[in-house]
């Protein structure tokens, strides 16, 4: 492995911080300002006060901070799903002692938890069951200990005092809960685009770069060798010697400079080195790159430090990306130091040097890289000495979930909710019932009833929801739950706390596929409620006051239902967080597939540029020198010309060969039957192509159909044997259900094992871009039994 | 399986430098072939395809090793290591298509040299061996 250069760099504590992160971060960090504020105030009113209570409030408050103090200090480590337990258990903390200090206070209170149940879909994949589990035992508690009737703190303060409050408290508790619920779920989503916007952007960039090395290779190397053939020419029809030797001279430095341009090309478009010898190797070689007129004139990449083992191909790939795109930030002359780390199971990277000034366009460039890996990247110092930090996970999260789950449809998590809905309806029903007939408490009576509403209104949006009519059902689930809330809490007011989880179930359902702006004013509804709920409750003024139920209904009730309600939401979420990631995931899945075929067609396509024309070339400035040597013996130089002539003509119909395979630049010029009787020419054994109808052909569809039968005639060429024939039959075909074009590759050669022919990427990449037309695509083998490849693909004009 | 060369040893004076060309590909070869007829005092002792293939010949006492890089299994610069261990003393011109500024470190041994293959003549390989063995007898 090549030596890095003695340089020192120093690495930031920790890799850079996702945009989840970040975000969690700001919204911890905003909650620590915002509870300084209250704190301040909770300690005037402690000495104000100086009940035994209020100090256990101000206590427990302060705890709080401390929580998030830590909470953050995790974050800042690393340890997201840590930092996550830290906070939900400081709020818990906090949650109890004012519930216990002031019952009253505990729809707040659900709120705050309900708040830090959103926060789940911060979590990892591994973390956010614990974290669940934390919330629900959590909310359990906090419900129960609202039954609690030991602090007389609320005959201290005057009421007026309370329920003002109360009220702010409520409504920014309630809308800091809705912003960072909403936050939560739109930077999951918002991933999930950037996703799909960087696959397209990967796709174009690759298509465009491909195409422009098939123009290259067209103006450039095939340009050349047919002016080396102009010079053989030109040798043969020389009068004097003086004039042959100049023109096998000027041969020799033609086919050099041509072999130097193409070396240049083949490693723009996949740099060997990288993948021979390593990411180290592949930086010290870029001093030779640094030459090429479109990067930098003068700028260079030293490696300051790299881990003993190789990286996973993908990093590698990235990094080496990512030191390309960040040399034309360098000034002329100065050296960008690149170092390479791995730590905690992240692969990092570190850029810098003197003058290193990465514009918008670089920084777009670098994120891009990170991100297709999996990575984070971070300008953590600014232009003019710019530092960047990329880091990539070196075990990207697996893509899971069911194929079929499409987050863009909620029609699922809806189906999963109002089931159990119906259910705890079901539950509920003879549960009240049976509870009024023990007591004959009105109050019960109330919850039967809206039980009864509720029950219709699910059982509405069931029937929506089958007909496909999502919103409809989403209307009616926030109708009965708002509806719920306030009617519960109005007549059985210890039952707010239940109630203030139930009125934040629009939200939670709204969240994995809701807009951001549908999302603001479900929110704002959302915190309406609770701060009415809250209110209720405070003031005891609703249907029943203060109805003074024995201590088992509420226990036998209010616990349960408080567990039921939380379950819910937390089943809400954790289907809407299940989507969104499975489809993320897939997503990133699918990037990383795409970019592994990218490099296996540049490699396939840079081997073959070294294995061909950089070989011939190389070959052909010797045999110019060679002729040159002989040139005063026209008996010895005539056969050396003769071969140079043969292997100009073998390298350009290679190289038209590969362009054509690789890129169809000429199936769009001289269309799908030329080129393929172009390809069958060069194969070198009988091909017999039949063509009848294509000329009718879409383009896309023409070159689909090339490509297909292009591969099949190399893989024949390679595998089926030397005196294989090979036929190819393509045919646009007319039925009732529209055109069709049909084509079919045989060959009578060896054959091979039916699994064997499918196992291979090539066949892979083949079928899935013949069924990204629509079309379907068979292949048939068996040894001594020859090839077939079939593939049928609709002609929509 | 090397392959032999099957041209008939030179009749000069000298006894002609003897090459083992190791490189997967057909057109170098060819082209290394071209160079030795014109020039008279180089013969191919072997043609190998791969490093193994290019050990095995070893026993026909070459002179001089041509060796390419980019080969499939084992690479051209783990092969000049391997040669090294064989015979320490015999030169190695090490060659490719690629700049040497785009390799990995050549083996830190004085018999080991690289030579672009596009500026490859006879006059460099001559070159070599007198610089590493003095003239032939």
């Amino acid at each position: 492995m090549t030596e890095p250069v003695a340089v020192s760099v120093t690495w930031p504590r920790r890799r850079p911080l996702s945009p989840s992160e970040l975000r969690l971060r700001q919204l911890v960090t905003t909650n620590v300002r915002s509870e300084l504020v209250g704190k301040v105030s909770l300690t005037a009113l402690a000495i104000v006060l100086n009940s035994p209570w209020m100090w256990l409030l101000w206590a427990t408050q302060f705890a709080v901070l401390g929580g998030v103090w830590l909470a953050r200090t995790a974050l800042e480590r690393s340890s997201t799903d840590r930092a996550l337990l830290i906070l939900v258990c400081s709020h818990s903390v906090g949650g109890l002692g004012a519930v216990i200090a002031l019952p009253d206070i505990a729809p707040l209170v659900m709120l705050v938890l309900f708040g830090d149940l959103t926060l789940s879909g911060f979590a990892t994949r591994t973390g956010v069951r614990p974290y669940l589990a934390t919330c629900l035992a959590m909310i359990s508690a906090v419900a129960l200990l609202s039954l609690s009737r030991w602090s007389d703190l609320r005959d201290d303060v005057p009421i007026a005092l309370v329920v003002v409050a109360f009220a702010i408290q409520g409504l920014a508790s309630g809308w800091i809960t809705a912003t960072s619920s909403r936050e939560t779920y739109t930077r999951l989503r918002d991933r999930g685009e950037r996703l799909r916007s960087l696959t397209e952007r990967m796709r174009t960039a690759d298509r465009d770069e491909r195409l422009s090395v098939a123009n290259r290779l067209s103006a450039g190397t095939i340009a050349d060798l047919g002016l080396l053939r102009d010079r053989v020419a030109d040798i043969h029809a020389a009068e004097s010697e003086h004039d042959r030797r100049a023109h096998l001279a000027a041969g020799a430095t033609l086919a050099k400079r041509s072999l130097a341009r193409l070396r240049e090309l083949s490693h723009g478009l996949y740099p060997d080195v990288l993948h021979q010898h390593g990411l180290a190797a592949a930086i010290a070689s870029l001093d030779a790159l640094a030459e090429r007129d479109e990067l930098n004139a003068t700028a260079r990449a030293v490696l300051a430090s790299h881990p003993p083992d190789r990286l996973p191909g993908t990093i590698e790939s990235a990094f080496y990306a990512c030191t390309v795109a960040a040399l034309p930030a360098m000034p002329p002359g100065a050296v960008l130091v690149t170092a390479v780390e791995v730590r905690d199971g992240w692969a990092e990277l570190l850029l810098s040097g003197p003058g290193f000034a990465p514009d918008a366009g670089v920084e777009a460039a670098l994120r891009d890289q990170a991100s297709a890996v999996s990575g984070e990247m971070a300008l953590i110092a600014a232009a003019p000495d710019a530092v960047v930090h990329v880091a990539a996970p070196l075990a990207p999260p697996v893509a899971a979930g069911p194929s079929s789950f499409d987050v863009q449809h909620p029609v699922p998590i809806l189906r999963r909710f109002i089931d159990v809905s119906v259910l705890l309806c079901g539950i509920g029903l003879p549960v009240s019932a049976a509870v009024w007939v023990a007591t004959r408490s009105p109050a019960v009576a109330v919850v039967f009833g809206v039980l009864c509403v509720v029950m219709a209104s699910v059982l509405a949006a069931r029937a929506a929801e089958r007909r496909a009519n999502a919103t409809l059902a989403l209307a009616l689930l926030s109708f009965e739950t708002s509806f719920a809330g306030i009617a519960v809490t109005a007549a059985v007011p210890d039952f707010a706390p239940v109630s203030a989880l139930i009125v934040t179930m629009p939200l939670i359902l709204g969240l994995p596929h809701l807009a951001p702006r549908h999302l603001d004013a479900v929110g704002m509804v959302q915190t309406l409620m609770i701060t009415a709920v809250v209110l209720l409750g405070l003031l005891r003024t609703g249907v029943v006051d203060d109805v003074g139920l024995p201590l088992w209904v509420p226990l036998t009730v209010l616990a349960p239902a408080s567990l039921a309600v939380a379950s819910l939401v937390v089943v809400a979420l954790a289907d809407g967080r299940a989507a969104t990631d499975a489809a993320n995931e897939r997503l990133q899945a699918a990037l990383r597939e795409l970019l592994v075929t990218f490099d296996t067609t540049r490699h396939r396509i840079e081997r073959d540029l070294h294995d061909g024309a950089q070989q011939h070339l190389a070959a052909l400035a010797i045999q110019f020198g060679v002729g040159g040597k002989l040139v005063g013996t026209p008996e010895r130089v005539g056969p050396v010309l003769d071969r140079v002539a043969q292997q100009i003509d073998e390298a350009r119909a290679q190289l038209q060969m590969l362009v054509d395979g690789s890129f169809g630049d000429t199936v769009r010029t001289i269309g799908l039957a030329t080129a393929l009787e172009r390809t069958a020419a060069l194969a070198g054994r009988p091909v017999n192509v039949t063509t009848v109808g294509t000329e009718q052909l879409p383009d896309h569809l023409a070159l689909v159909t090339y490509f297909a039968c292009h591969e099949a005639i190399q893989n024949a060429t390679k595998h089926a044997g030397a005196t294989a024939a090979i036929d190819v039959d393509i045919r646009t075909v007319t039925g009732v259900e529209g055109s069709r074009v049909e084509f079919s590759v045989t060959d009578d050669g060896h054959g091979c094992e039916q699994a064997h022919l499918e196992s291979g990427r090539g066949m892979r990449s083949l079928r899935q871009r013949i069924e990204e037309v629509g079309g379907v695509l068979d292949a048939a083998s068996a040894p001594g039994r020859g090839t077939s490849l079939t593939g049928v693909i609709p002609v929509r004009l | 399986m090397a392959r032999m060369s099957s041209g008939r040893p030179n009749a000069g004076t000298h006894r002609a430098l003897t090459l083992l060309v190791i490189d997967d590909h057909p057109a170098f070869h060819a082209a290394i072939d071209v160079m030795c007829v014109a020039d008279g005092g180089i013969e191919v002792a072997a043609h190998a395809t791969s490093v193994a293939e290019g050990m095995a010949a070893l026993d026909g006492e070459p002179d001089l090793v041509l060796l390419d890089v980019n080969m499939a299994e084992i690479d051209g610069i783990t092969g000049a290591r391997m040669i090294i261990a064989e015979r320490p003393d015999l030169p190695i011109i090490i060659c490719s298509t690629a700049p040497r500024r785009a390799l990995p470190p050549l083996p830190d041994h004085p018999g080991v040299t690289f030579i672009g293959k596009e500026d490859l003549d006879a006059a460099a390989l001559h070159d070599w061996y007198r610089a590493r063995c003095g003239r032939r007898d």
